[in-house]
């Protein structure tokens, strides 16, 4: 297959991704409050942006003409505010209203694992695309996938345990603590 | 298209400081790992830690050491780069440890990329075809370094050298040959007898004659020995001047370009006919090369075409020219659109010095049509300016100089075909 033709299929995958996503985060649709709303149409703008990026468009890479031959005073920032949506970070909007329109739900672990699963294999997706790389350099990421994973389905039986009884917050305790470490660890870089 | 090797030459390598940073991919992990802590405290609910959890692991291994320094090598072509053909840029990156390279070529708008592959020892290639002649930049070459991990990364910009680019030159199979030409040896019939292979006529030996040139069939018919004579070969000189003082027309076929190309084809029609070449370029000065012959004159003219190097002169010095830039009795050749006043007034003093001259219109645009309104008074204008024109090559034809169209399509012998039939009879 050709280099544009793969380009282009996982550019599909990927808007495929992001739509699953929205979907599953903001099923079930209930109600007509106010923020749930803002938050929906702020994951689907973030997700058609974030996207349309992927895609090289001109709005992703804030090539946008000028008004006219002359430079007129606010010719700048004119062009500042046309490049301004291609310079923002929309995946990572996409990912933080995707995770907040999960959290306006009632808790519903294995629900938001799922989830997870998905923004994980979208963020892989994203990343792939985006640095025009094959599978393969995913390959010395997989035991830490697969280690991340079990520690997400791990905070997620915390959760479903029944009641709150003290199994359930030790769980969740030690989880948060192994992140902070991680994060820690990983930040300087 | 189909890939030619193409030979490049290597320049110094230059050490570049770099900055890392976070990659696009890292910051998304670090987004999501402090958007699920943050959601778990606030909403007590540990299923959301388990999102920071595999984030934060996939960024531990991007801690390691990373270069600050890296080494670029460019390599630009060897040979020459005509415009329309393809050429190549090579570019090695080196010292990035295990870091994964990614090169982006950011080329200039007279270039349009054909291709990228690797070539041998860590080189990248970029194929590009140039349309337009000029010493130009190629462009920006954009380098991007990740880590093992792609956690990391750092980008550098760096302009690409320039580029001379050739124009193409126009076909031109037959020459333009004066009358008169110089006492120099060359390939041309020259009127006078001579030592060359044309046949001339038939005279009468006298002793000292060489005996092989007796012409029997002639000396049986007369009754005393006759001789066959033969033309001399000589070589003319031709001086050409190129007016890229307007350049009107679309971009490609404007008359710079068709002068440029022209000049370039003509130049090396007649250096490969062993004649003495020089070029004057009339541009926003006036630059010259004296008339010479052979291969490293061809170089020169060429490098004045497309990199308009020289010292420069003022434009009124081209009546007045000195005779070892216009040697007396040269064929002078001008590629011109004739929108320059001063210009022709230097033709008419060049004729009145004598020079046989021969003027190639390379003007092939017009004044546009007016809208609305204004459409009247800009037919009118147009109108006058075509008038105008008339009259500017009517007044050249006058006093001896032809003017004759290129239009940058065919072959230059089309427009020249009335003087290259015969010679041109020259003072």
């Amino acid at each position: 297959m050709s280099r544009p033709a793969a380009r282009t299929r996982t550019i599909a995958g990927v808007a495929l991704l992001v739509a699953a996503e929205v979907t599953w985060a903001a099923l079930p649709l209930g109600g007509s409050a106010a923020f749930p709303s803002l938050v929906l149409a702020c994951a689907v703008l973030a997700a058609m942006m974030s996207v349309a990026r992927l895609a090289d468009t001109a709005a992703a890479d804030g090539e946008q003409s000028r008004p006219g031959g002359y430079d007129w005073p606010w010719s700048s920032a004119w062009l500042w505010l046309t490049a301004l949506p291609g310079r923002l970070p929309w995946a990572e909007v996409l990912a933080v209203a995707v995770l907040v329109l999960e959290a306006l739900h009632p808790a519903r672990p294995w629900h938001t694992v799922v989830l997870i699963f998905l923004l994980f294999w979208f963020l892989l997706a994203y990343h792939l695309a985006e640095s025009d790389a094959g599978r393969v350099v995913l390959g010395p990421q997989l035991p830490l996938l697969l280690a991340g994973g079990g520690l997400a389905v791990l905070c997620a039986a915390a959760a479903a345990l029944p009641g709150t009884g003290a199994g359930a917050g030790w769980l969740a305790v030690l989880s948060g603590v192994a992140a902070v470490v991680a994060a820690g660890l990983a930040l300087p870089v | 298209m189909q890939s030619q090797p193409v030979l490049l030459t290597a320049g110094p390598r230059h050490e570049l400081p770099v900055t890392w940073q976070l990659s696009g991919h890292a910051r998304r992990l670090v987004s999501v790992a402090v958007a699920g802590l943050l959601i778990a405290v606030i909403t007590r609910r540990p299923e959301f830690v388990g999102l920071a959890a595999p984030a934060l692991l996939l960024l531990l291994p991007g801690r390691g050491r990373q270069p600050d320094h890296l080494g670029i090598e460019i390599a630009t072509p060897a040979g020459q780069v005509t415009e329309g053909s393809q050429a190549a840029v090579g570019v090695r990156i080196s010292g990035q440890g295990a870091g994964q390279v990614r090169l982006r070529l950011h080329p200039g708008n007279w270039i349009s990329l054909a291709g990228e592959s690797p070539g041998e020892d860590g080189w990248f290639n970029f194929r590009f075809v140039p349309g337009r002649w000029g010493a130009r930049q190629l462009g920006t070459l954009e380098v991007v370094i990740f880590d093992r991990w792609r956690l990391a990364a750092c980008r550098v910009l760096t302009s690409l050298p320039p580029v001379i680019c050739y124009p193409e030159p126009a076909r031109l199979g037959s020459l333009v040959v004066l009358s008169k030409l110089p006492a120099r040896l060359g390939e041309h019939t020259s009127r006078r007898p001579g030592e060359g292979v044309e046949f001339a006529g038939v005279r009468e030996f006298v002793p000292g004659d060489r005996q092989r040139r007796i012409n029997w069939p002639a000396t049986t018919r007369r009754g005393t020995l006759q001789l066959n004579t033969f033309t001399a070969e000589r070589a003319q000189t031709t001086v050409i001047l190129m007016d890229i003082s307007v350049d009107v027309g679309a971009a490609g076929r404007s008359s710079a370009d068709l002068a440029v190309r022209a000049a370039a084809g003509t130049a090396a029609a007649y250096l490969a006919a062993r004649d003495r070449v020089g070029l004057i370029s009339y541009g926003k000065h006036l630059r010259w090369i004296a008339p010479a012959a052979g291969r490293r004159q061809a170089e020169r003219i060429s490098y004045l075409i497309a990199a308009g190097a020289g010292p420069p002169y003022p434009l009124e010095m081209l009546g007045s020219l000195a005779g070892d830039i216009l040697p007396p009795g040269a064929l002078v050749i001008v590629f011109s659109p004739l929108l320059t006043l001063r210009l022709i007034e230097s033709l008419r003093a060049l004729r009145e010095r004598g020079f046989a001259a021969v003027v190639v219109d390379v003007l092939t645009a017009q004044p546009g049509t007016g809208h609305g309104r204004y459409r009247a008074t800009a037919d009118l204008a147009r109108r006058i300016w075509r008038m105008e024109q008339e009259a500017i090559r009517f007044s050249l034809r006058e006093i001896g100089i032809p003017v004759v169209h290129w239009d940058g399509q065919s072959a230059l012998d089309e427009p020249l075909a009335p003087f290259t039939r015969r010679q041109v009879v020259s003072r």
